[in-house]
């Protein structure tokens, strides 16, 4: 297990690496994965609310009358 | 609108509307955090291709497989390359086969997931898709806006020409602008690094220039400092146009493109060569005879950041690939001595980076390992260190660079070598330079830390050798006033010596006179 995640972090880690920019803007490569990180819990909301509905729907469908 | 389509229609629109914005995500991140840096018409040109790109796709796509599900999904794959296919193709480029391997089955699995939920659930994929890229998108319209909204501002000066006599005959000696960027001045090398520049400015005096040991610059950064020195006067006429407020350093680039000393020079008969850097304002002149600078690709500094983190980075890759940074010095400092061997009067400037980082070159003067570069950022000691082998070796190219003009010119020549702002105080590069804005306040800092962002070499070298005027001067406003007095013989007006700084790198209009703090830490 322990393999298995340092091989994955390794892996991360290479994901996130960018050249050197000979400029002064900053890639914000960084900034990416805040912004996704709360891209990811605004969409997981959508995501609970269309599940939640989805098991309500089934739920009743069991004790519904045939 | 969308009530009028379909259900399945609307869902296919949502992850089209989705996907798009997610294809813009990382640019109009870019663009928010560094408002300072990306010019607006770099960002729409940019934005332009990449809408007609997704635009072209998706029509090639539904002309191919004539159905929209599949569209879109050649689509979703094309992003994930985009996104994830840089690192695949740096690690090919260097030959790294297990990154090559890593990336692939990354690329290759967010494929199949991406395949897994656009067909088996695709309604509610368009809604996460539809969702999470108007979050991540929408979270940059604060800084897009800034750099969007930025005012047009007619920037243009003309002081210096107005005082020139109209009569445009008289000496024509080569000139050569030199300008080491961060070059501090000799009196902050001593006081701040325990660094002594005799050696070089005792070359510099013997061969007759006049070397001002501790002068200050006008304004504190690049992109003002040059605005001003290259039309030799200060930047209140235009400085009232921009907003306080306005992020954007590009209001000024006109000032640096289209400067008065150069259009005074090319009238009177002057051929223009331009020796660019990496650096947007400077890395190329429209108004020069010929231009040489580091990159063969003409991309601005936004696209080639952006294509940076792209599959596109093997263009780049390609383009840097033919001469690496420092070997180019040796063909920048190769045309300025071909050039001073014509027979037409040369107005040389040369943006020289060797005295900024990137800290490209070992203590000998071989090139570096960049990736050994990177560290410099993280260790300012190091980074100290490698700055002042860089201001030895650039003290060396520059000697012989001298040397050999004097020797080989085909008339007279007139030398400046000026920097345009200092090294940066310890406690803003501990604070974040290198990525950008931070809050270092300019203003509030110890006289010291001021006194070093603003501290600049400066030295010219005048056939007639005659230095009365300027030994007094304490900026380098009037170096070119100086030019034109040794060209057109007359006492062309010197202006007062005035330093500004201002509060914040993110509001750099908001302009204080600190010429009197400057001279209180002498």
């Amino acid at each position: 297990m322990t393999k298995i995640y340092n091989f994955s972090m390794v892996g991360l880690l290479a994901a996130v690496y960018a050249p050197a920019a000979h400029a002064y803007i900053d890639p914000g490569t960084g900034a990416l994965f805040v912004q996704a990180a709360i891209g990811a819990a605004a969409t997981a909301l959508v995501t609970l609310k269309y599940w939640w509905s989805k098991a309500v729907k089934t739920f009743r469908g069991l004790f519904a009358p045939r | 609108m969308l009530g009028l389509l379909r259900k399945a229609d609307r869902d296919s629109v949502l992850l089209m509307v989705g996907l798009f914005l997610i294809w813009n995500w990382r640019l109009a991140s870019v663009t928010a955090l560094n408002p300072q840096h990306v010019v607006r018409g770099d960002l729409l040109t940019l934005f332009a291709w990449k809408t007609a790109i997704f635009v072209g796709l998706a029509l090639g796509l539904f002309v191919i497989t004539r159905n929209l599900q599949q569209t879109l999904l050649g689509i979703a794959y094309a992003i994930v390359f985009w996104l994830l296919g840089a690192n695949l193709v740096i690690a090919a480029l260097s030959g790294a086969i297990l990154q090559v391997g890593l990336y692939l089955i990354l690329i290759i699995a967010a494929a199949f997931i991406v395949r897994y939920v656009i067909t088996r659930h695709q309604e509610i994929t368009s809604q996460i898709v539809a969702i999470f890229g108007a979050v991540v998108v929408g979270m940059q319209v604060p800084g897009l806006f800034g750099v969007i909204t930025a005012p047009n501002v007619n920037a243009e000066l003309s002081g210096l020409e107005a005082d020139l006599p109209a009569d445009v005959s008289g000496a024509q000696p080569h000139v050569i602008y030199i300008v080491p960027d961060r070059y501090a001045s000799n009196a902050n090398l001593r006081a701040l690094y325990d660094f002594s520049n005799t050696a070089f400015t005792d070359e510099l005096d013997a061969l007759g220039f006049h070397v001002w040991n501790d002068q200050y610059a006008n304004y504190p950064k690049t992109f003002i400092s040059l605005a001003s020195t290259l039309n030799g006067e200060y930047l209140d006429p235009v400085l009232e146009r921009i907003p306080e407020t306005a992020p954007s350093y590009s209001h000024l680039t006109p000032l640096i493109q289209d400067f008065a000393a150069r259009r005074a020079l090319q009238a009177r008969g002057y051929e223009y060569t331009h020796i660019g850097s990496w650096w947007g304002p400077t890395k190329r002149n429209a108004f020069a005879d010929q231009n040489f600078n580091d990159e063969s690709l003409p991309f601005n500094q936004l696209t080639k950041v952006y294509l940076e983190e792209t599959p596109l980075i093997f263009l780049l890759a390609q383009a840097e690939a033919q001469r690496t940074p420092c070997e180019i010095v040796e063909d920048k400092t190769a045309l300025i001595r071909e050039q001073v061997r014509a027979e037409r009067p040369q107005f040389i400037f040369w943006h020289a980076f060797v005295t900024h980082d990137p800290y490209i070159f070992e203590a000998d003067g071989s090139c570096r390992d960049l990736d050994e570069e990177r560290y410099f950022a993280e260790d300012y000691e190091a980074r100290t260190t490698a700055y002042l082998q860089h201001i030895e070796h650039f003290n060396r190219i520059t000697l012989e660079l001298i040397e050999g003009v004097l020797a080989d010119a085909s008339r007279e020549v007139i030398i400046v070598i000026q920097s345009d702002e200092g090294p940066y105080p310890e406690a803003l590069v501990r604070a974040g330079e290198e990525t950008g804005l931070t809050d270092y306040n300019f203003l509030s800092a110890a006289p010291s830390e001021i006194a070093r962002k603003q501290g600049v070499f400066n030295a010219i070298y005048l056939p007639s050798r005659d230095y009365a005027a300027a030994e007094a001067l304490t900026t380098p406003v009037n170096n070119f006033r100086l030019i034109f007095r040794e060209l057109t013989g007359t006492p062309i007006p010197l202006l007062p010596d005035r330093a500004y700084s201002f509060e914040y790198e993110h509001q750099p209009y908001a302009l204080e006179e600190i010429s009197t703090n400057l001279r209180a830490e002498e």
